[in-house]
């Protein structure tokens, strides 16, 4: 059962969005039918997914319940998926982020059909690629990952075009990286490679460290690691729309999830003697996005500043020379996939209706009571307070990275300080009812839909923060 | 013991929270306050019993350690929760008279969370329990400001302390590979990086501390209610720090020079705080100002070593009783600012007005003769110089006040109903201290002193009245924070931006790439372009292609 | 008799030229009823590839085996779709449709001559009608002066390759123009003439596939000619010239295939950055993808330049799933049209998705697949070359087919962004139901594919490239 349980999991968002696809919109262009489409798919998904959690064992670290496909192009003659902790968390977060950046849509009329249907289509690809257990599966969903986001990026508004093409070329570039690696890796072992075996593949030294170099180069490109962190900044800022915004900042989460799953295990000692100078450029550019945030006087691009410190925080705790970090990692970036899509649902909301006041957004949420508590409760759990699981998770990452290096972990806190600082000196701006100006009269609350969205999430979040697994049972 | 009141607050905490009609306000409010009252005097008849008992419970483990939520009941425990419990059983009861507070039930539940929070605290013996307490009551003291300009630099400055400690025991936690508190003494012996740490941690403090240098976001609280403002020293983050330098005070005392820049900046914090006390026309600024002294003077005897005792316990209660009497102050003058020019001219208003002063005179003296019960564990000079200090402000303040006349607000009786029982605690509280510590001379002198300097008005002879209107809105260490860290970090990030994506990356990096693209691309071009040559060039190509391999190979 | 049972597809095509012809002398007859003659004559010989296609059979001058006959079938096939969807262009241009017709089937006879000869004199003869069915083509869409020019340059170039060949089979004599012999005959014909003979065998087969630094005239026909004629050009020669160039370096260039490895792989990473590149430089539809085939020729070069079992069968693979996309992404263009017109320019097709977003999700896709993207076919046979070059330890050429790719991207990128992201501004007609019932077709047999790759009939064929 849980066999079969997983590849639905993994295909059952590819048929929503045939349905999607077909449905009908209304005379307004609103794709009311698609919306509650995509909802249901990933709300049967969500449950699928807590399903599944029951039926492993979640104090295990292995990766469980093995589902096969047969395909004769794959070495080994099938693709196989399988599933742990870390892995169902990030796909849970993954399905509950798009679940929230599908409510944030409901103002937005621009393609909403197929923005939804490319969104249900990633939810696939993501699906497959974080339950994938062999190399050939991980590596094809991996690339089937950038089609449907291109097409979201490409169809949320026109000026994404040139953005669109570059989030392309970045990422095919580490498509095409990590299959020259992945044939190499083939050529040494021609079968099946289980993702938790691959240390057990005997390769010389030099192609040891072409093949690392080609896999490790393909997750930095999807990770905002300066000086590749710039098609995701350059592709967020041009985004209006908030369930593409959702889906761009899940990305980066594969590379992540590719340096969980091969680092350190495996990597020869030429690469990882260049760990000091990875940790330094992910510092570095911590560092360069939290001062960018705290100077940057848009709540969106706070935003992104926020999620990807965090992601490479997370970066950083996989370069720590421990492998005790996993769990902490998962259950941390669970509670922030949540919190940073939730807050991502609202600052979209905020700044479409800002656009109705003459002047700057400051003081906006002093009219939207609503907006403002669900706002602010997400700010405290995004900066890092004890309500969510991020709190006792990342005092673990840190307290590791701290003890591989104080310098770098010092400079990380710092980074997540002034994150922390400029999101909320956003949100204090937001209520400061000071600057209100002319235009207040139209300005709308968050919907009830949204707002119960966002509260419930807190709840989770908070739940989490009690006991991670809470929902298993 | 301590773990059964631990849930019934809990339960007491969130049951205000429930939705209900606005008219059951009262009640419910008034059953907190009889409630928890009552446990508090079974609080008392269990600290008197003195049974010690530990609470402890798995709340999650990892791999690198488990962690514990633990409630021990132990004496010291119960002696640090004891002046906790009376600052909320008596802001509870306030709350039954507190005009301007529109959400009782929300503000009573505040008070009871923020208790739990702190019991937790005190009980903490982990990394992990502490720190998330620390955070739990840097929230709930910005739901209790409420007010928006009030809690912006308090929010961030504490912020910015709790990162610091986060920092701290994260750092320790990954040298030392245990959750112990207790462990934190081992820390020096490791060796690494202790200066960096011991700087952290002393900021840290002293941010939370709100003392001098770093005290600019209290005055910021200014712009809050006045019955809530007068919690956050003894219910928020001053009184937090002040258990974290009990808790962490064997690893601060490792380093002198920390112990000397702390007992400077003590020092200061103390003439600042009597100083603005002086000088500030608005009764919140001063009375921000007297909880720096006080928290000062409580930081102060926490850094000789003395134990949270009894007198220690009640000389933070009387601090937070003199804060009282400043917010019943303004209550029947009914002015938040320009004290100066403010009064009574009701026969009402008056006697409310002699009634609070007599009570502060009271708890000045309670005061007064609790910090002398410490004598001999801080300097004399000391104990000397605060004390003058506090009763010359103190004193000032009640001139000012008793001599300007305004209308007052209040006709009815009914608002006179806390007065006897201010006059009354201040009584009680005199009569527990002298119970604690049973020599009269400092409670007399310091109320002969008082009266004294009521009367002399030695300093507003000196200042004549007259405030410089640029003093009273002057913020020295704002402009300085915004000038030193605020402004520098906006401009870096703004240079940043300019240069790493637009300079570097889009007219560098990606413009190079792009002309690159253009120049093969028209060259491409020229070399298609239209006309017959270009085939014959082609073919030509093609064959010396061929012909190269024909020469090279062995055909 | 087996193998004149085998020719069977071949008088298929012959009926239906004749009966072509018939209708043209009876006179009456509509541009439908010559494409309906036309259609049935390729089904008909479709239907009897099919019935042959497991026996090998052999001829004077033919032989046919599993991959000439899939070659047929599929150029075949490739036809029958052509004639679909080009009826309609005939029918509002009132073009001469029977001439249209007769080069069709004209053309795939020589297709199927080309792919299933063993004679070198076959071989070329059937090259050389090929070229002057091209020319026609040429001529028959001239409708500018441009076309004119290109036309001609284009008839000049192929009579020289012709006369190369032709100098070839002399220096060969007839006796050793079969394919088998043919080898020897060359080796002992003395050092020129060898030369002469490879020079004039490899020149023609590199020019009809243009392969760089000989694809200049693939581009300049492409571009300008009308989009029927650009479909052709495309897509229908390709297979069959590839089938045979693989045959005749199998059977007859094989003993010089140490010498030869080099030439095709140089020859091969011209094409592939030459291909990429030139793709970027044009807003032409037709033009990009017919630089984006000069790639893909590279790429099947590149992978078949060793010539081992495996790297050829990867190269035929190549070229099927190749043709798949194509056709496809032909399909679409044909959609773009706006009052009769075809459009091929990138500025005027914008916002197409907007009004016809399934042709637009099926560009997408197609595109996808001939970017190489998994699971798509166009990864498999990436995937197969790269499983060639590291079997035999040529790791840089992957560097070039990925490199190449990387700089193609761009400019199926361009096409995307106008077809599915820019703002309409055009006033697209309506869109045929055949044109929705051929992409439906393909976008199916391409998902079949991807769910079960043994459809495509060549289990031997896989079996060695994945063992």
């Amino acid at each position: 059962m849980a066999e079969n349980l997983l590849l639905i999991i993994i295909f059952l968002p590819l048929f929503g969005s045939l349905f999607v696809a077909f449905s009908r919109d209304d005379d307004a262009g609103v794709s009311r039918n698609a919306a509650n489409v995509s909802v249901w798919i990933v709300c049967c998904n969500i449950l699928l997914i807590l399903r599944l959690f029951s039926l492993i064992d979640v104090n295990l670290d292995a990766i469980q319940v093995f589902g096969r496909i047969p395909w004769p192009i794959a070495p080994g003659g099938s693709l196989t998926f399988g599933a742990d902790v870390l892995a169902l968390l990030i796909v849970l977060g993954i399905h509950v982020a798009l679940l929230l950046g599908i409510f944030g849509l409901k103002d937005v009329k621009e393609s909403q059909k197929g923005i939804l249907f490319s969104s249900l289509l990633f939810l696939s690809a993501a699906g497959g690629f974080f339950l994938a257990a062999d190399l050939f599966a991980f590596y094809i969903f991996f690339v089937l990952m950038i089609l449907p986001l291109f097409v979201q990026i490409g169809l949320s508004n026109g000026s994404g075009q040139k953005t669109a093409s570059r989030f392309f070329l970045y990422n095919i570039l580490g498509a095409f990286l990590f299959l020259i690696s992945v044939a190499a890796l083939y050529a040494a072992k021609n079968d099946a490679i289980m993702i938790d075996h691959i240390s057990d593949i005997q390769m010389p030294r030099k192609a040891g460290i072409f093949i690392w170099s080609g896999v490790f180069l393909a997750f930095v490109l999807r990770l905002p690691v300066w000086p590749f962190h710039y098609w995701i900044s350059s592709v967020n800022t041009a985004l209006k729309n908030p369930l593409v915004f959702t889906s761009v900042s899940l990305m980066p989460v594969s590379g992540l999830y590719g340096f969980i799953r091969f680092w350190p295990a495996v990597v020869p000692e030429e690469i990882s003697s260049f760990v000091p100078v990875f940790e330094f450029l992910c510092v570095l550019t911590m560092l360069y996005l939290a001062f960018s945030g705290y100077s940057s006087t848009s709540s969106r691009d706070k935003l992104f500043s926020y999620i990807f410190i965090y992601y490479l925080l997370y970066l950083l705790g996989v370069f720590s020379p421990t492998d005790v970090l996993q769990r902490n990692i998962a259950y941390s970036m669970f509670a922030f996939l949540l919190v940073s899509a939730a807050m991502i649902m609202i600052v979209f909301y905020i700044d479409r209706e800002s656009e109705k006041l003459q002047n700057s957004p400051n003081g906006i949420l002093c009219l939207q009571p609503k907006a403002a508590l669900a706002y602010a409760l997400l700010i405290l759990a995004g900066a890092g307070f004890p309500v969510s699981a991020l709190f006792w998770n990342n005092f673990v990452i840190v307290s590791e990275i701290l003890n591989t290096d104080v310098y770098i972990g010092t400079t990380a806190v710092f980074t997540m300080l002034l994150t922390a600082v400029f999101q909320l000196q956003n949100l204090y701006d937001l209520r400061d009812k000071s600057c209100l100006l002319p235009g207040q009269e139209k300005i709308r609350d968050i919907d009830n839909l949204r707002f119960a969205a966002g509260t419930i999430i807190v709840m989770v979040l908070f739940l989490s923060f009690i006991k991670p697994l809470w929902f298993v049972y | 013991m301590i773990a059964n009141i631990v849930l019934v607050l809990l339960i007491l905490g969130i049951f205000p929270l429930w939705k209900l009609r606005r008219r059951y306000d009262n009640i419910i409010v008034s059953i907190s306050f009889l409630l928890v009252s009552a446990l508090f005097f079974y609080f008392i008849r269990s600290w008197q019993t003195g049974t010690e008992s530990s609470f402890l419970m798995l709340w999650d483990s990892s791999a690198s350690g488990d962690i514990k939520i633990s409630v021990n009941s132990t004496l010291l425990n119960y002696a640090v929760i004891f002046p906790f419990f009376v600052v909320a059983v008596v802001s509870l009861f306030n709350n039954l008279f507190f005009r301007y507070e529109k959400k009782k039930r929300a503000f009573s539940s505040l008070i009871i969370l923020m208790l739990v929070s702190f019991i937790m605290l005190i009980s903490g013996d982990n990394f992990i329990q502490v720190i998330t307490f620390v955070f739990v009551i840097d929230i709930l003291s910005q739901i209790l400001i409420q007010d928006v300009y009030a809690g912006r630099r308090y929010g961030i400055y504490n912020l910015a302390a709790d990162m610091g400690l986060f920092l701290v025991f994260a750092l320790m936690h990954g040298k030392l590979q245990n959750l112990d508190m207790e462990s934190l003494a081992e820390y020096p012996s490791l060796g690494n990086y202790q200066i960096l740490m011991a700087a952290v941690v002393l900021i840290s403090l002293l941010i939370k501390f709100g003392f001098f240098i770093f005290h600019s976001y209290l005055l910021d609280l200014k712009s809050a209610r006045f019955h809530r403002l007068i919690l956050i020293p003894y219910l928020s983050t001053p009184a937090v720090s002040l258990i974290l330098l009990f808790k962490m005070r064997s690893y601060l005392v490792e380093y002198e020079v920390f112990c000397f820049i702390f007992n400077l900046l003590l020092m200061l914090t103390v003439l600042w705080g009597a100083a603005g006390a002086v000088i500030m026309k608005n009764l919140k600024e001063k009375s921000i100002y007297f909880s720096m002294m006080i928290m000062a003077v409580l930081a102060k005897l926490a850094e000789t070593g003395t134990t949270w005792n009894l007198s220690f316990s009640w000389l933070f209660i009387c601090g937070f009783l003199f804060n009282i009497c400043i917010y019943y102050l303004h209550y029947y003058t009914n002015r938040e600012n320009a004290v100066v020019f403010s009064g009574c001219r009701t026969g009402c208003g008056l006697l409310a007005k002699y009634v609070v002063l007599a009570a502060s005179v009271m708890v000045t003296a309670a005061f007064i003769l609790t910090l002398f019960s410490f004598r001999t564990e801080i300097n004399s000079v000391w104990i000397w110089g605060y004390s003058f200090l506090f009763l010359l402000a103190g004193a000032n303040m009640f001139s000012q006040q008793l001599q300007e006349n305004t209308l007052s607000l209040f006709t009815r009786m009914q608002d006179y109903r806390p007065l006897p029982v201010l006059i009354l605690t201040a009584v009680l509280s005199f009569i527990a201290v002298y119970d604690v510590y049973p020599i009269w001379q400092p409670g007399v002198w310091s109320i002969i002193l008082f009266a004294l300097l009521l009367w002399l008005k030695p300093v507003r002879r000196v200042l004549k009245d007259q405030y410089c209107d640029s003093l009273q809105k002057a913020d020295f260490f704002s402009g300085f924070y915004n000038a030193v860290i605020a402004r520098p970090v906006k401009f870096v990030g703004r240079i940043l931006t300019l240069l790493v994506d637009f300079v570097f990356l889009e007219k560098t990096l990606v413009s190079t790439v792009m002309l690159s693209a253009g120049i093969i691309i028209r060259s491409f071009r020229q070399i298609n372009r239209e006309g017959a040559l270009r085939y014959f060039l082609f073919v030509l190509t093609s064959f010396l292609i061929l012909a190269v391999f024909f020469l090279r190979s062995r055909i | 008799m087996s193998g004149m049972f085998g020719l069977l597809n071949m008088f298929a095509l012959f009926a239906g030229m004749l009966w072509l012809g018939i209708q043209r002398v009876w006179g009456g007859f509509s541009a439908k009823d010559y494409f309906l003659t036309a259609k049935i004559s390729v089904v008909a010989s479709i239907v009897f590839s099919l019935l042959i296609k497991e026996e090998n059979w052999a001829i004077p001058y033919f032989s046919a085996n599993v991959p000439s006959i899939w070659t047929f079938v599929l150029t075949a096939g490739v036809v029958y779709l052509w004639l679909v969807l080009s009826l309609k262009w005939f029918v509002v241009e009132d073009l001469p449709a029977c001439l249209f017709c007769f080069l069709s089937l004209a053309a795939l006879l020589c297709c199927h001559t080309i792919a299933s000869t063993v004679n070198f004199g076959v071989l070329f003869g059937a090259m050389a009608v090929l070229a002057l069915i091209n020319y026609l083509f040429l001529y028959l869409s001239q409708q500018t002066e441009e076309l004119h020019n290109i036309s001609s340059r284009y008839g000049l170039s192929v009579l020289f390759f012709i006369f190369l060949a032709a100098l070839s089979l002399y220096f060969l004599t007839p006796e050793n123009w079969d394919l088998q012999h043919s080898a020897g005959a060359a080796a002992a014909a003395g050092t020129l003439k060898t030369y002469f003979i490879l020079a004039g065998i490899l020149f023609i087969f590199l020019f009809m596939l243009a392969v760089a630094p000989l694809h200049f005239w693939f581009t300049d026909t492409i571009a300008p000619a009308v989009l029927p004629v650009a479909f052709y050009f495309s897509l229908v020669p390709q297979i069959s010239l590839w089938t045979a160039f693989i045959k005749v370096n199998l059977q007859v260039l094989r003993p010089l295939m140490d010498n030869l490895d080099a030439m095709y792989l140089v020859l091969g990473v011209l094409s592939v950055f030459v291909g990429a590149i030139g793709a970027n430089t044009s807003r032409n539809l037709k033009k990009i993808f017919a630089c984006s085939g000069i790639y893909n020729l590279g790429v099947m070069l590149l992978t078949t330049a060793s010539f081992t079992d495996k790297s050829v069968f990867a190269g035929l693979v190549y070229m099927q799933v190749y043709i798949l996309a194509l056709a496809g992404i032909y399909t679409v263009f044909y959609g773009f049209k706006s009052r009769g017109d075809y459009l091929y320019n990138l500025n005027m097709i914008g916002g197409f998705a907007k009004v016809r977003p399934f042709a637009a999700g099926a560009l997408l896709f197609f595109m996808a697949s001939l970017a190489g993207l998994a699971p798509l076919p166009g990864f498999w046979v990436i995937w197969a070359a790269m499983g060639g070059f590291a079997h035999t330890a040529r790791f840089g050429l992957t560097a070039v087919v990925l490199g190449g790719m990387l700089l193609l991207i761009p400019a199926y990128l361009q096409v995307v962004r106008a077809v599915c992201f820019s703002k309409k501004n055009t006033n697209f007609d309506r869109t045929e139901n055949s044109i929705y019932a051929i992409l439906v077709f393909l976008t199916v047999l391409i998902l079949l594919l991807v769910c079960r790759p043994q459809l495509l009939d060549i289990q031997m064929q896989w079996a060695a490239l994945a063992g």
